[in-house]
């Protein structure tokens, strides 16, 4: 009866959430009053992370900045330096699964043929010079300022 | 406002106890003069990751050590190792990480045919490294002196293999160097990626010079 009772608060919180998630949204990014430096990006974070990265003083900097009154710079981006997305990490564990499960199963064509992907797909990589690219820094400015609207509208 | 916090951060920053109050003053929170991230992490990351396969090596030395005198009635290393081969192997690889060194030099003069060259020697020494290396093994399978005869051969196997797997892996770095280095030219990353092959290539010769003192030299002669 009582895990009965307690399935049910559960789906009832899922049921809730999902109904009033617009009047629940959170557009702070920082809503339980956080201590550390991700509750003082929006939510979701921006690609960038950080328009300026944070300078540290304490273990929770986020609740010093704000103890210590912080003010967010809001001109003078520049233009932020990023890797480009690439699935080739995320291929080369799945292959290496496989081998790893064909050389405990002594599947040996199968070892063989992970192999040889793992070292296709590797070497391919190393063709792909085009690694960086940068967030332009109206694009930065544009996205922080979107932020501050946000912000000064709670 | 926005002009009046631009000259509060450079007051901060040149004077930062210019005025003591009660209150815990606000230091730089953020830093607005950022220039893009260094460039030069990757060969401490080459150098962590050489430093973790040297690890590697000592823990099948390690193995190795203990192992190596426990024969099941089987061969010692005076009974299989052909000292005067080992040697020329031992050559081989030693010479490839002087034509290595060469081709460096010649990448240092941007002389792309005369780099090509010295890499592919480099690699002609590392292929005829593999060839005798395999030809030794095959000869001792054949002779029942495979990894599954005793605890020595297993330990065998296990350091030289994986010695003998770097190498190979080493030789597919440099060809795919070689095709790298003609269509794209001396830009950084390829001369980046040159320097890293070098550090794996001569870390090779390295482990072997262990090798062959530990395993040939005293298994042979201090038998």
């Amino acid at each position: 009866m009582l895990i009965a009772l307690g399935i049910a608060s559960f789906l009832v919180q899922l049921v809730v959430s999902f109904v009033r998630r617009e009047q629940l949204r959170d557009v702070t990014g920082d809503p339980w009053q956080g201590r550390t430096l991700e509750w003082s990006t929006s939510s979701p974070p921006p690609a960038y992370n950080f328009a300026f990265t944070p300078v540290i003083h304490d273990l929770d900097a986020w609740w010093d900045m704000k103890r210590r009154g912080h003010s967010v710079p809001d001109k003078g981006y520049r233009p932020i330096h990023m890797p480009k997305n690439t699935g080739t990490g995320v291929i080369l564990s799945g292959l290496s699964t496989v081998l790893a499960f064909a050389l405990i199963w002594y599947i040996w064509w199968l070892a063989a043929a992970s192999v040889i992907a793992l070292l296709v797909v590797a070497i391919n990589h190393t063709f792909n010079y085009k690694r960086d690219y940068y967030i332009p820094a109206e694009e930065v400015m544009r996205s922080e300022n979107r932020r501050a609207q946000a912000l000064a509208a709670e | 406002m926005t002009a009046h916090s631009g000259t509060a951060f450079t007051e901060a920053k040149a004077a930062p106890h210019a005025q003591a109050t009660a209150e815990p003053e606000a230091p730089v929170f953020y830093d607005t003069e950022e220039h893009g991230h260094a460039e030069g992490s990757t060969m401490l990351g080459f150098w962590i990751y050489l430093m973790s396969d040297s690890l590697i090596f000592a823990v099948l030395f390690a193995t190795y050590g203990v192992l190596s005198r426990n024969y099941a009635a089987g061969p010692s290393p005076a009974d299989l190792f052909d000292l005067p081969l080992i040697a020329l192997n031992t050559s081989l690889l030693l010479f490839s990480s002087i034509t290595y060194g060469v081709a460096m030099l010649e990448v240092e003069k941007r002389r792309m045919g005369l780099t090509l060259f010295w890499l592919g020697i480099t690699g002609l020494f590392g292929l005829g490294f593999l060839g005798i290396e395999l030809y030794e093994f095959h000869h001792l399978i054949e002779e029942g002196a495979g990894p599954d005869r005793s605890a020595f051969l297993s330990a065998f196997f296990a350091l030289v293999g994986t010695h003998g797997l770097h190498v190979t892996f080493g030789i597919v770095w440099l060809v795919t160097l070689m095709f790298q280095l003609p269509k794209y030219g001396f830009i950084p990353e390829n001369r980046r990626r040159l320097m890293c092959l070098g550090m794996f290539w001569h870390f090779l010769d390295a482990i072997w010079i262990g090798v062959f003192t530990f395993v040939y030299l005293m298994g042979v002669l201090l038998a």
